[in-house]
């Protein structure tokens, strides 16, 4: 797919404070029927705080799954929030994910979605040979991480 | 504020004492259209990992977009990957496993300074009436549909609201908006012509805080960034 806007829809239009509805751009309005828009079921967003596993091995670990069950892949928007600061990772006030933890990107958080899930998940690469992450200063096992999450309804 | 226009609640919602965000939409400030979508998958070149470019998309809308390509599925994936310019839609990035990803254009110049204003912050109480406001469908589709894809307004759901939006010429981002909570955000970083999605990490950190929204760069190369400030909340569902 590519452009989906049908420009001269002239269903329904509500210009912005200052523009004549009946000569305003796309980008001059609230509301063009011509335009699809993000939409978001409330009950497919939410916050969490999540306790992450005491032990993280190599690869990619789900941390939370949220199930939408729409039969497509939908859009989504996740951002999270450091709640255990650590005096060697970096710390967040709500980043986008994917968020990286470290450079080389050895370790980060990141999600995926299929046509019934949404999943937020770490992956570790144990580029230094040094094992499953533990519990410890430097190591994001056992702390707590706030996300927050807007599955789409569109695709 | 203006003296006319259309504000609608989301369900459960009186329009009369519902917060700002709780709102369906308003005419007091804008949505993100949808200029153009599509999914596309990126491969690695032949026998291996290695860089690969790609124009995803041709806009020609004459000024840099709005633009969000998220990752579904497949190998790693740097947001800013992705850049627009004036014309087109591109990834360009090294590949060792294909990727699959998902892309939106919309219908807003990056480059527009923007503030809505607050109008009311108090939340109201949801009651659940089964009352709806309005639905819009599409060109095409059934206002009787039962698949919310075929509308491009439904009161019954969250729609985007921009708050703020703008754009800045320094070494660090801060921008005050005054919300009251912590806002949802998209942010951008100027390079060469084009505005790439940031990459979030130590290095380009970013804190959305009641007052603020600021991100650090401190390898110290971005000179120039884009911002764009929701009135969704991150840390509630309001």
């Amino acid at each position: 797919m590519a452009k989906i806007s049908v420009e001269n829809d002239k269903m329904f239009k509500v210009s912005l404070p200052g523009y004549d509805v009946d000569t305003a751009t796309p980008e001059q309005c609230a509301i063009h029927s011509g335009f699809d828009y993000p939409k978001i079921e409330e009950k497919l967003e939410g916050y969490e705080a999540v306790t992450l596993p005491n032990s993280i091995s190599a690869g990619t670990t789900d941390i939370k799954v949220i199930t939408h069950n729409y039969g497509y892949i939908p859009n989504a928007f996740v951002f999270m929030k450091v709640l255990s600061p650590d005096a060697i990772l970096y710390n967040t006030e709500f980043a986008m994910l994917p968020y990286f933890l470290a450079d080389p990107p050895f370790l980060y958080y990141t999600y995926e979605i299929t046509t019934t899930q949404l999943k937020i998940q770490i992956v570790y690469d144990d580029i230094f040979g040094s094992g499953p992450l533990t519990v410890g200063e430097g190591s994001p096992a056992g702390t707590q991480v706030g996300f927050k999450w807007q599955v789409w309804v569109n695709d | 504020m203006a003296t006319s226009g259309v504000k609608v609640s989301r369900i459960g919602y009186d329009v009369n004492t519902a917060s700002d965000k709780q709102l369906a939409f308003s005419s007091e400030w804008p949505l993100l259209p949808i200029e153009a979508e599509g999914d596309l998958t990126i491969n690695p070149p032949g026998g291996g990992s290695g860089n690969v470019s790609v124009d995803i998309y041709t806009h020609n809308l004459g000024y840099n977009p709005v633009f969000y390509v998220q990752r579904t599925s497949g190998g790693p994936f740097f947001p800013g990957w992705t850049s627009c310019d004036t014309s087109k839609l591109y990834f360009s990035g090294y590949v060792s496993s294909a990727i699959n990803l998902k892309w939106k254009i919309f219908r807003r110049n990056l480059l527009t300074n923007y503030l809505s204003g607050n109008y009311n912050t108090t939340d109201a109480t949801k009651v659940v009436d089964g009352d709806y406001g309005i639905f819009i469908s599409l060109p095409g589709k059934s206002i009787s549909s039962t698949n919310k894809r075929d509308f491009a307004i439904r009161s019954d759901v969250r729609q985007l609201m921009i708050h703020q939006s703008g754009y800045v010429n320094s070494s660090a981002l801060v921008v005050t908006h005054n919300l009251g909570y912590q806002p949802m955000y998209l942010i951008f970083a100027k390079s060469g012509t084009r505005y790439q999605a940031l990459t979030q990490s130590g290095s380009t950190w970013v804190s959305a805080t009641n007052t603020q929204l600021t991100v650090y760069d401190y390898g110290a190369s971005i000179a120039d960034w884009a911002y764009i400030i929701f009135k969704d909340t991150l840390t509630t569902n309001g």
